[in-house]
């Protein structure tokens, strides 16, 4: 940008001394002073740049008139890359400042240029030289030459620059610090505490890019960015440093990890920067606010009423951003109720295309169903307007509405019927059809009028390419055999009115009908035998086709269609014992393809299927040497035999940072009334070995007892050895919860001295959500339900999670139970939410949950939990989990 | 009035200008011997990467001295900077007996350069505080006497300065007869 902005700068200086020799060309010039430029002259100019003597602003010109070339798109070949590289190398002899500037501003453009650290060593020189812009440029320049092999040569000229006490120059170090992080993020990393220095500077500017680049050096360690967040939140910043520390907050508050007392000071600092003055403040802390998916809607109030005030604002950019961030707190569907149609109505009007597009997208998103018919007519009373591209943006609002609430075809339908007949581009009304395509798909009871508008369009429209895509849709329905058959007389009207390449395309569609429709055969064949008489050759082939085609008898075995293939594999994978015994009578056809009738609809796309088998891979994987390998070594083992049946493996988890000297994982072992504890020690110290090794264990619930260790004998230098606790839980339950504390003892055999030392690692806990897998159903979830013949358990609880949202991710994940038909989706126009659950306890028996979320004033969320599973009990455990 | 003034003698009794190319393997003191001669002092360097380039104005004449960095990798660029060249000062560290051969075969294959062709050649054996090499046991090593062009051998020390200067005057001497 500033290479553009320096280029713009000289190109108006020379206007100016040109037009005052010549007052006629002025004109001309202005536009574009360099409009003839040729590469080649340009690079022959270049040449001078190697005599003995320099003409210094000889030089400069050439450079500008390069950086153009560069910035027009022009490439240099390597050959001549090479050698005028080389060429501007030589004009560091000159000590005009004027052209050294110059000399940045286009080795900055030679990005790619692979010898380019032969100007370091210039370089370093000017970053120590007495003139300021001579430093200056040379730091920013420095990143764009350096590679990881002389990082360290200069590590000393930067660090002292940061220190610089000049504003300018610490700043253009700390920026160089941040390209430089790109190359070697370790090697700016040692810069730590030049940089925290200079984050208390008392210049605005320079404290900026200070966090910026202590951003990126805490990427690692959140923890110690978050406490230099909350000291910043205490101090008066320059709005963009403000900015940035709520662009920061925003990014920390989005990763779930956040200790709650942080998250709260956070919020509270947001809530206050709204009632700040400068604009950037307040709209960056709305953005970071509306993200936060925590807050309860009431909490977010204040924050849309200051938002909305924005919208009357004379100022079309701050009316923009205001809309842009409404836009984004709706695409929470329970954000919804925040703000009101008539808040936005009067934006849709607005002569500023990108405002009232906007405005128009979010309308469609906010306005209650009953509404939809009234504000898509207004829409098209302002369609005729509108420019071309923005009709498309009315329509992919459409197309979302479409998909939002289908129950509302009707107006949609006839909204799109409209736009056909409004004076638009091909572009437009194409888009038009394929949100009819995606309404046939979708919505099956629209299904019918939408192919009908369709067809009726073709009746009266005069471009060939939309006609044709219409006719290849029909095409489509028709051999789907779910197409109405008034559509036949209206593309058999084609036949007579178009020109070959539509009437080809009509022949098909009729092709298709003959094919599908038994019942109108004798009338279709009658129609393509006239056909069969057309002028045109492919018509008359397509016709004869067909008519030849309905004649032959029935193919044995069609082309299977998506649908079946997944019916195929369904029933395979139901099967999938039998079939590997070879039984012979499950592979029969017929019995294939009964089953795919019966369960027509309900089979799952093939991708789904993929998904879970692919999952289930990552999981055996995980477990080292396999779940199979486990479940056989416990059976065989003669300490744990006793526990029965290994059921379920967990996860290898971290107990410990990657840096220790010990790293620790945890694997559970899930068996019907024990745990096992698999603890992975591995010692990363080359001359010392552990021996001994045992740990200590802190239970933190009553239900959950320690039985039995198996110690670790000895582990030798980078060497990793296990160590097995045996829990076991009271055996009325059925699941059990608790944290884990461990304190790794062992004794340490160093250098032939040895004494005893403990570790504690990371805690972790043992979830309810251990004790099951996820399943995903064939079938609908009400009808497993309902087929599942046991008693139903329920309770009500009264939760403290703000929204519906949090509820359900939080519920998801406490049970680790599938969501199943897709009911994590809210529909906000629901009073209560109800999410569907389905797991797999550990010994195979099927449990499912619903839960009914809702909110009411003064309690706040409120739950009812059914539960049925194949064992009481377990049901009974699964409900009472959340008291 | 002044600049105006001094820019009419300049072109009447104008300085002369030199293009000086430094050239020599690593570490043998090119950086050093430059900045001697700017600064007339010893700056502590770190091995070049890329180049230095530095006017020196020595008995009326205005010496733009490039010295290019020595190591393996730069080497290949040292072509980049022969156009122009009037006088090339190869800088050789007395003191390192194994790399003379190098030396030698750098030398030599630069002199073959077309671009280099009318370019008077001095080298300085620099490091003979060392006392490790002579001047004359390096003239014998580098070969210069089968050489077919104007060249000089000056021993020269850069901590101290010694030789330097005498060294110039040969450049300035041979490239002003040459005019």
């Amino acid at each position: 940008m500033s290479t553009l902005q320096y280029v713009r700068e000289i190109i108006s200086k020379q206007i100016s001394t040109l037009s005052n020799q010549s007052g006629e060309d002025k004109k001309a010039l202005e536009s574009e002073p360099y409009h003839n430029l040729q590469k080649s002259s340009v690079l022959l100019e270049s040449r001078c740049f190697n005599d003995p003597q320099l003409q210094d602003k000889k030089c400069r010109q050439i450079l500008s008139k390069l950086i153009y070339l560069i910035n027009q798109g022009e490439k240099f070949n390597d050959q001549e890359s090479l050698s005028l590289f080389f060429g501007i190398t030589k004009l560091f002899s000159s000590n005009n400042v004027d052209l050294r500037r110059m000399i940045y501003l286009m080795i900055k453009e030679f990005k790619d240029e692979n010898s380019m650290y032969v100007v370091i060593s210039c370089l370093a020189k000017d970053i120590t030289s007495k003139n300021d812009l001579f430093r200056i440029n040379a730091l920013r320049t420095l990143p764009y030459v350096l590679d990881q092999s002389n990082l360290v040569q200069l590590d000393r000229y930067l660090k002292n620059a940061i220190l610089e006490k000049s504003q300018p120059i610490s700043s253009a170090a700390l920026i160089a610090g941040l390209q430089i992080f790109r190359i070697s993020p370790d090697f700016i990393r040692k810069w730590t505490n030049e940089v925290a220095d200079r984050l208390n500077s008392k210049y605005p500017q320079n404290s900026f890019h200070a966090l910026l680049l202590l951003h990126e050096i805490k990427s690692n360690d959140k923890v110690t960015f978050t406490k230099i967040l909350t000291g910043l939140t205490k101090e008066t910043l320059v709005p963009i440093a403000n900015m940035q520390v709520i662009r920061f907050i925003r990014e920390i508050l989005n990763t779930d990890e956040l200790d709650q007392q942080y998250e709260k000071l956070f919020i509270e600092y947001l809530q206050r920067q709204i009632h700040k003055s400068q604009e950037i403040v307040i709209f960056e802390a709305c953005k970071a606010l509306c993200d936060l998916k925590s807050l309860s809607n009431k909490d977010l109030q204040p924050m849309v009423q200051i938002v909305t005030v924005f919208l009357q604002s004379s100022n079309v950019i701050n009316k923009f951003v205001a809309l842009k961030i409404l836009n984004r707190l709706i695409s929470n569907p329970i954000r919804r109720s925040l703000i009101t149609p008539q808040q936005i109505e009067p934006l849709i009007q607005d002569s500023n295309k990108s405002l009232s597009s906007l405005a128009v997208s979010i309308l469609l998103k906010v306005c209650q169903e009953t509404n939809i018919e009234r504000l898509l007519n207004q829409i098209y009373e302002y369609l005729n307007d509108m420019s071309d591209e923005f009709k498309i943006d009315v329509l992919r609002s459409v197309k979302a509405l479409a998909k939002n609430s289908p129950a509302k075809w009707k107006p949609i339908i006839s909204f799109l019927q409209q736009t056909f007949k409004c004076e638009a581009s091909q572009e437009f009304k194409k888009y038009s059809i394929e949100i009819f395509e995606f309404i046939i798909h979708e919505i099956p009871e629209a299904r019918e009028n939408a192919i009908m508008a369709l067809a009726d369009y073709i009746e009266d429209c005069q471009q060939s390419a939309l006609q044709l895509s219409v006719l290849s849709i029909l095409n489509r329905e028709a051999s789907k055999k779910q197409c109405p058959t008034r559509v036949i007389r209206i593309v058999n009207n084609r036949l007579h009115l178009e020109d070959a390449e539509i009437r080809a395309a009509a022949v098909g569609v009729l092709g298709k009908f003959l094919l599908n429709y038994p019942n109108e055969k004798a009338s279709l064949l009658e129609l393509l035998q006239a056909a069969a008489q057309d002028p045109d050759e492919e018509v008359r082939n397509r016709s004869r086709f067909y008519v030849s085609e309905s004649a032959a008898p029935k193919e044995e075995n069609p082309p299977l269609s998506i649908e079946e293939l997944d019916a195929i594999e369904a029933y395979l994978q139901q099967n999938i014992q039998e079939i590997q015994q070879s039984n012979e009578e499950v592979l029969q056809l017929d019995k294939i393809l009964a089953y795919a009738e019966q369960n027509k609809g309900k089979i799952k796309k093939t991708e789904v299927l993929q998904e879970l088998v692919e999952e289930e891979l990552i999981q055996t994987h995980e477990s080292e040497s396999g779940f199979e390998t486990y479940k056989k070594l416990f059976k065989e083992s003669t300490i744990f035999c006793d526990y029965g049946v290994l059921r379920k493996s967990s996860r290898a988890q971290n107990l410990t940072d990657s840096k220790c000297e010990y790293l620790v994982t945890v694997v559970k072992h899930f068996f019907d009334n024990h745990i096992i504890l698999e603890y992975k020690v591995k010692n990363t110290l080359d001359n010392v070995t552990l021996t001994d090794v045992s740990l200590e264990l802190t239970i933190k619930n009553v239900n959950l007892q320690f039985e039995r260790i198996v110690p670790a004998k000895s582990i030798q230098p980078q060497c990793a050895s296990n160590i097995l606790v045996g829990l076991q839980f009271n055996p009325n339950l059925r699941l059990v919860s608790s944290n884990i504390q461990s304190i790794l003892t062992f004794t340490v055999n160093e250098n032939s001295t040895t004494y005893q030392d403990e570790y504690q690692t990371e805690d972790f806990i043992i979830t309810y959500s251990d004790f099951f897998l996820p399943i995903q159903w064939f079938k609908k979830f009400q009808t497993e339900w309902e087929s599942l013949k046991s008693q139903e358990m329920s309770a009500t609880y009264q939760l403290d999670y703000k929204n519906t949202d949090i509820a359900i991710k939080e519920l998801v994940k406490h049970f680790g139970f599938q969501v199943c038909d897709n009911s994590d989706q809210i529909q906000p126009q629901n009073k209560f939410h109800t999410l569907l659950l389905s797991g797999k306890y550990l010994d195979a028996k099927n449990a499912l949950v619903i839960c009914q979320i809702g909110f009411q004033q003064n309690i706040g969320c409120v739950l009812k939990i059914k539960c049925k599973s194949e064992d009481d009990n377990l049901s009974t455990n699964i409900v009472e989990t959340l008291g | 009035m002044g600049l105006s003034f001094s820019k009419l003698f300049e072109q009447w009794f104008g300085k002369k200008e030199m293009r000086i190319l430094m050239l020599g393997l690593d570490a043998a003191g090119k950086t050093t011997i430059l900045y001697k001669l700017k600064l007339g002092e010893v700056v502590s360097s770190v091995p070049t990467i890329g180049f230095n380039v530095e006017t020196v104005e020595y008995k009326n004449i205005k010496f733009t001295v490039w010295d290019v960095g020595g190591q393996d990798k730069i080497r290949l660029l040292w072509r980049h900077y022969y156009q122009n060249t009037q006088g090339l000062i190869f800088v050789v560290d007395s003191s390192d007996k194994e790399r003379v051969d190098v030396a030698r075969e750098e030398l030599m294959r630069m002199l073959g350069e077309d671009e280099l062709r009318d370019a008077v050649l001095l080298v300085f054996a620099n490091k003979q505080d060392m006392g490790v090499m002579t001047v004359p046991e390096i003239t014998e090593k580098l070969g210069l006497h089968t050489l077919r062009r104007e060249w000089y051998i000056q021993g020269t020390c850069a901590l101290t300065g010694d030789g330097l200067y005498d060294g110039l005057d040969w450049l300035a001497k041979t490239v002003g007869k040459k005019k």
